[in-house]
């Protein structure tokens, strides 16, 4: 009944010709066939026993290889797809040990306490099964999650007895290892340490957790502990890298994955484009709802995933309104409900009682549903694995299922749907991450030095003693380290792990209250830099979709007090960059521009904000405001434009743009300002002659909605033919260097694995740092860098490549948020502009470029 | 400085305010000038240690040290079974002075202090670790010094000095010499008996509300330590040590006191003449708690009788007499207690009797009057708290209840006459 109410909803699909013109691609996936191998010999009976009881009576082949070398004590990481069995490869060594009667004990580390949660109930589902037929055994396996939730009571226990510890990198850090002398039996006793879904570890968070791996391993070393490292990876470019650079140790890769699957299709979806000029495309709201409807209506399983909550509940909202009788079949899940409406829905997705679950990430990692038949995931999750992971939740034992991606408007969506060998075929994302950031070394050599004294000549992962000296010179000039004899004491009252986050490089943060009612309630936090230009006094904030108006920001107290608002308007800051460059470290001069990846510093103000109308998006005022400047030391990738470039875009007449009605008044206006301008050119003076000068918009005629406003005088200059060109034509250049920035900017975390927000950018039609030659640049937004804009500079021809085929593809006629960005500044869309500049910079033998 | 500095100042990871540049004068004195002792040394390397006597009939405060040949019921109380019956000389004192109070690894012990009696009074042994070297060889001769003694005698020890140390042990790769040890943490009771009459029971409190004790001007206080070890390690100047050195000593010393105080007061509890009349109705408390019944028994009679003893505590007094009887199935004492209560306005003796007549008499009628007191007392009181409004939603079940159970009686009562 099912399969077949799936096969129909395919078919659906497949004949109809409007749904099939906006699916430029669909993939076809034909099935594959397990590749089983027989259980080792030294494997117990009880455990044998016990997967024959969940029908398991053979291993696939990666569950083979990778148990076997676990058994020869090798470090393995395993990049398997979704749903290939991965936990069995460290459930089994675990189980096994115990079961044989060996004191031996597990740490197992999961980035969510719900993922620990999760194992912990697999695990007790395993060792009930065991104490059917060896109860005596099965009390041998003792595991217990031990997060911040554990209760005090419950703890002590659980150091002492437990064997397979459940938990994740942040209790690690916080709650383990600065007490690490009440776990002496554990860590005496640890054989195996387990890290899941190593991909979430990269970024800040991830260089965190490599530097809380240093400090485990100084305390495994203490207590003479040399367990095996087990890390389970999604695919992504370089999971070997990762493991032995978040751990330091060699690793075996185990990637072969012998695991069956069904027929598997995966469907590009673009919708429709509803305003040609501006590119604007059916939303991902919208276009999810039409498909929610025909799942519905053949009762399709599917997972939709959103990418907001607010989404969800229009969602939602909507499906109620079409399908009122079959409320419980349609399920929202997402972080902030119950606990046990989560169980209830995941329960509800295993036996069919629901059909549609519209979730969010919270449903992403590692919770258990069984498979659907059909994902549809609303817009671009952010990653390349996180795609591959959702759309990995479509298929049942070795049924015929699909994924559906709806691409949002955003320049990364539409790229990808033009592009779709990316998710299918190898995925290019690699998970970086820079241990050696001083930034977090300060903080982890500080939590380190807590834990056990350093010693003279000692090193911390791959950083020399050489480095960890600097380190603790630093830190014994700050007083809270004391070196006596080789050793380096902590003597301070703090205990440091308390004041340091792992999932971010932000020391200060500013809460967000709302002043209603009696009691101010907090409604969220941001980071000390965020608040400058989130949350600066006048500001509308968006907190789950709604608007709230900043009354005052209090960085010294690090409150933002915020009111609710009906306000129809939006706010922009106006942000002001300066760059300087403290060292070259890379350059590479091609013909058409320099590259460079430098060391810099970013120094940012916020001067002022615009008000801007929803509807209308007139710019109803603009405030100046009064903040601090930051400075951001970082690194920076950026290019130079060469000055033959420059004069190339020059040579191609493009500035006369098509004609503008002017509107009314502006015979009139253009006289007066030639009046009051004397006849004379404002720029080099001179005077008209048998023609009349050329009357100039400041701000260009395309930004006002009222002709009378842009005609007026303040915004009009008398220019002579000459100057006037050039005025346009450093419009044009300005337009094409802003549209490279921001292609680049948006193209980027698809080779760094980042969000948007972990890169800053920059361009200059005439930076002072490079001899008044323009210049786009990208660098790390965090201080010291992750190593994001070192990968970008050797990647700069694929990122240029990439940038030109998403402009030169968009649909739109002059520039869109989808490819150059909104119209900029200047009135101009910039697209034309910005491929003509890419295709010289990519030294493409048509010279003369695309026409203009 | 060196490079590394300057990056971590240009990245904003050090501010110049965070840099503490009070380089302070060096020291002249050598520490072994300056505090009085000695030094000893073990195959760990060596540590320092300082000693003071206090003979027998010396007074601390209003306590006056002398033997004490029987301590069980304090030991009782405490819940520290391990050292009842044991002499008074197998007790060690202790306490720490640390290098922090938030625990973990990184918080050192520098000084430990332990006393202990024997038979010219008490003596008091202070380790102290000149650098953070020494601390290995001072846990080994406290490993020796320790092995003769059966208990500590703590004031938050079991929270805090003891975990400390047992840490410290682990660290320095030294077996820890005190998992067998008992533990009477005085903290303990010290809340339980003075909850009702002191606001604080830190021991410096009690120092000066119970035991009368004037610290000198040699004190420092406690928050102050951890920095001023600190400043000795980088000028080596060991001058303002010794005000730590009296602060542990002290609080040794009081600790002992203390102990010997709570120890006579148990010894007096015959009358509550001897004693503040709220601390003997704490101890009753105490002793009803540790389930020492016939102790706690004659203490609330006697608090019953009291003509010192604040109303409340006289009718809680009443109460626990009454829940003591009810347990043990003395419910004919029990009810005249209750009612003793219920006429001092007590709604939950007025409850007790309800279920006393309702359950064990089988007295409806009466069930049914003492429902009817407990509800006009609460409603004359008024409804102030969520609790209140518990109480009077149950008045209400168990009168609607009764007068069911009364109808039926009745009509029972009528059938039968017919």
């Amino acid at each position: 009944m099912k399969a077949n109410n799936f096969n129909n909803f395919l078919k659906t699909i497949q004949t109809s010709p409007d749904l099939l013109q906006d699916i430029p691609y669909w993939n076809r996936e034909s099935e594959r066939q397990p590749i089983y191998q027989p259980f080792p010999e030294w494997l117990s009976a009880d455990l044998i026993k016990a997967l024959a009881d969940v029908e398991i009576n053979e291993l696939y082949l990666h569950q083979r290889q990778a148990i076997d070398r676990i058994q020869e004590h090798e470090n393995i990481v395993l990049s398997t797809g979704t749903a290939s069995g991965k936990s069995i490869c460290y459930q089994l060594p675990i189980l096994n040990n115990i079961l044989m009667g060996l004191d031996s004990r597990a740490l197992l580390i999961f980035p969510t306490k719900a993922l620990a949660n999760d194992q912990l109930n697999t695990i007790s589902e395993i060792k009930s099964v065991i104490e059917c037929f060896a109860p005596e055994r099965s009390h041998l396996i003792i595991p217990s999650v031990y997060d911040g939730d554990t209760p005090a009571s419950n703890r002590s226990t659980i150091r002492e007895r437990s064997n397979i510890l459940l938990t994740n990198p942040d209790m690690l850090h916080l709650g383990i290892l600065p007490h690490h002398t009440s776990w002496i039996k554990f860590f005496q006793h640890l054989q195996f340490i387990v890290l899941d879904e190593v991909h979430i570890y990269r970024g800040v968070f991830g260089s965190h957790v490599a530097n809380v791996l240093r400090r485990l391993h100084r305390i495994l070393d203490f207590y003479g502990s040399k367990p095996t490292f087990i890390l389970t990876s999604a695919t992504i470019a370089n999971p070997l890298e990762l493991a032995e650079r978040l751990t330091g140790l060699p690793f075996k890769l185990v990637d072969q994955d012998g695991s069956p699957h069904g027929k598997k299709n995966f469907i590009f979806y673009n919708p429709p484009v509803i305003n040609e000029e501006l590119g604007i495309r059916q939303g991902i709201v919208s276009a999810s709802l039409d498909f929610s409807r025909m799942i519905m209506q053949y009762a399709v399983q599917s997972l939709l995933f959103t990418r907001s909550r607010r989404a969800i509940e229009l969602i939602i909202h909507e499906l109620r309104r079409i399908f009122p009788k079959n409320d419980t079949s349609i399920r929202g899940y997402r972080s902030g409900y119950l606990k046990s409406e989560r169980r209830e829905i995941e329960q509800g997705l295993k036996n069919g009682s629901v059909t549609l679950a519209v979730a969010t990430n919270a449903l992403e990692l590692g919770v258990d549903i069984g498979g659907v038949d059909l994902v549809l995931m609303a817009g671009y999750p952010g990653t390349i694995t996180s795609t591959r992971q959702r759309a990995g939740r479509a298929g049942r034992k070795n049924n015929e299922s699909a994924a559906i991606f709806i691409a949002s408007s955003s320049p990364l969506d539409q790229f990808l749907v033009r592009h779709p060998e990316y998710i299918i075929d190898k995925n290019p994302e690699s998970a970086l991450i820079d241990p050696n950031n001083p930034l977090i070394l300060i903080n982890q050599i500080r939590c380190a030095a807590f834990e056990l004294p350093f010693l003279q000549g000692e090193s911390f992962g791959s950083l020399s003693w050489e480095g960890v000296s600097q380190f603790l010179e630093v830190l014994k000039f700050q007083g809270v380290l004391v070196n006596r004899g080789d050793k380096y004491f902590w003597l301070s009252e703090n205990y440091p792990a308390s004041g340091i986050s792992l999932r971010s490089t932000a020391t200060k943060t500013i809460l967000l209250q709302v002043n209603s009612g009696e009691t101010p309630r907090t409604i969220g936090e941001v980071d000390f830099n965020s608040s400058l230009w989130m949350t600066h006094p006048g500001a509308i904030y968006l907190h789950e979709g709604d608007p709230y108006l900043v009354d005052s920001l209090d960085v010294e107290n690090g409150i933002a007090t915020l009111a609710p608002t009906t306000a129809n308007y939006f706010t922009e800051p106006m942000k002001s960059q300066e760059i300087q460059i403290i060292r070259d470290i890379k350059t590479e001069s091609n013909s058409g521009c320099d590259i460079h990846f430098s060391e810099i510093e970013v120094t940012s103000r916020i001067d002022a904000f615009k008000r801007i109308d929803w509807e209308t998006r007139a710019i109803l005022s603009v405030e100046p405001l009064q903040l601090p400047e930051t400075k951001l030391r970082t690194f920076g990738y950026w290019i130079c434009i060469h000055p033959n470039i420059v004069e190339k875009m020059r040579e191609e007449k493009m500035w006369f743009s098509d004609a503008n009605d002017y509107g009314p008044t502006w015979e009139k206006q253009r006289n007066l300002a030639r009046q009051r301008d004397q006849y004379r050119c404002r720029i080099c003076g001179l005077p008209e002659a048998d023609r009349p000068h050329h009357v100039h918009h400041k701000v260009p005629f395309r930004m006002f909605t009222d002709p009378i406003k842009a005609n007026e005088l303040e915004n009009l200059v008398t220019l002579c033919p000459n100057c006037h060109r050039l005025a346009e034509i450093n419009v044009r250049i300005r337009s094409a260097i802003s549209g490279l920035k921001y292609s680049l900017n948006s193209l980027a975390p698809l080779f760094v694995m980042c969000d948007e927000s972990d890169l800053g950018s920059y361009a200059d039609p005439a930076a002072d740092f490079a001899d008044n030659q323009p210049v786009i640049l990208l660098y790390d937004a965090i201080p010291a860098g992750m190593g994001l804009v070192e990968t970008l500079y050797h990647k700069h021809f694929e990122l240029l490549q990439n940038a030109f085929d998403l402009i030169e593809h968009c649909q739109c006629q002059d520039g869109c948020p989808s490819c150059v960005g909104p119209s900029s500044e200047s009135g101009l869309g910039g697209k034309r502009e910005t491929s003509f500049l890419l295709a010289l910079l990519m030294e493409r033998k048509e010279l003369n470029g695309p026409s203009l | 400085m060196d490079p590394l500095f300057d990056r971590l100042k240009a990245l904003g990871l050090v501010q110049a305010n965070q840099v503490p540049n009070k380089r302070k004068e060096k020291s002249s004195k050598s520490f072994e000038e300056i505090i009085e002792g000695e030094e000893v040394s073990n195959s760990q390397g060596s540590c320092y240690l300082t000693r003071s006597f206090y003979p027998w009939n010396y007074q601390h405060g209003d306590v006056t040290f002398i033997m004490k040949d029987d301590f069980s019921l304090v030991a009782d109380a405490g819940k520290a079974q391990g050292v009842r019956g044991k002499e008074l000389s197998s007790l060690l004192f202790i306490d720490t002075e640390t290098t922090g109070l938030s625990g973990g690894t990184g918080t050192l012990a520098f000084l430990v202090g332990l006393g202990y009696f024997d038979k010219n009074g008490f003596n008091l042994v202070q380790y102290i670790i000149r650098d953070p070297t020494e601390e290995a060889s001072m846990l080994l001769e406290i490993s020796n010094f320790i092995e003769k003694f059966s208990g500590f005698v703590s004031f938050n020890g079991k929270a805090f000095d003891i975990p400390l140390l047992r840490a410290r042990y682990v660290m320095n790769r030294i077996p820890i010499p005190f998992e067998d040890l008992s533990h009477l943490d005085l903290l303990f009771l010290a809340r339980k008996l003075w909850k009702n009459r002191l606001k604080s029971r830190a021991l410096q409190d009690l120092e000066q509300e119970i035991l009368h004790i004037p610290r000198t001007q040699e004190e420092v206080p406690g928050w102050m330590i951890p920095e001023i070890y600190f400043d000795y390690l980088k000028t080596g100047n060991a001058e303002p040590l010794k005000g730590v050195i009296y602060h542990n000593g002290m609080d040794i010393v009081s600790l002992a006191a203390l102990f010997l105080h709570i120890s006579n007061s148990f010894d007096q509890i015959s009358t509550i003449e001897n004693l503040h009349p709220v601390d003997y109705f704490s101890i009753g408390q105490l002793f009803w708690e540790m389930k020492i019944n016939d102790l706690a028994e004659s203490i609330f009679l006697e608090c019953v009788e009291s003509e010192t003893l604040p109303e409340e505590m006289h009718l809680q007094s009443i109460k626990y007499i009454g829940a003591m009887y009810k347990k043990q199935e003395r419910y004919d004492e029990a009810i005249t207690f209750w009612k003793v209560a219920l006429e001092m306005g007590d709604i939950e003796s007025a409850v007790e009797l309800a279920k006393y007549y309702e359950h064990s008499a089988h007295d409806i009628q009466k069930a049914l009057e003492c429902t009817e007191s407990a509800d006009q007392i609460l409603s004359k009181r008024g409804y102030h708290s969520y609790q209140d409004r518990q109480l009077r939603k149950e008045l209400k079940k168990r009168k609607s209840r009764l007068m069911l159970a009364s109808q039926k009686d009745k009509n029972h009562v009528s059938t039968q006459n017919s």
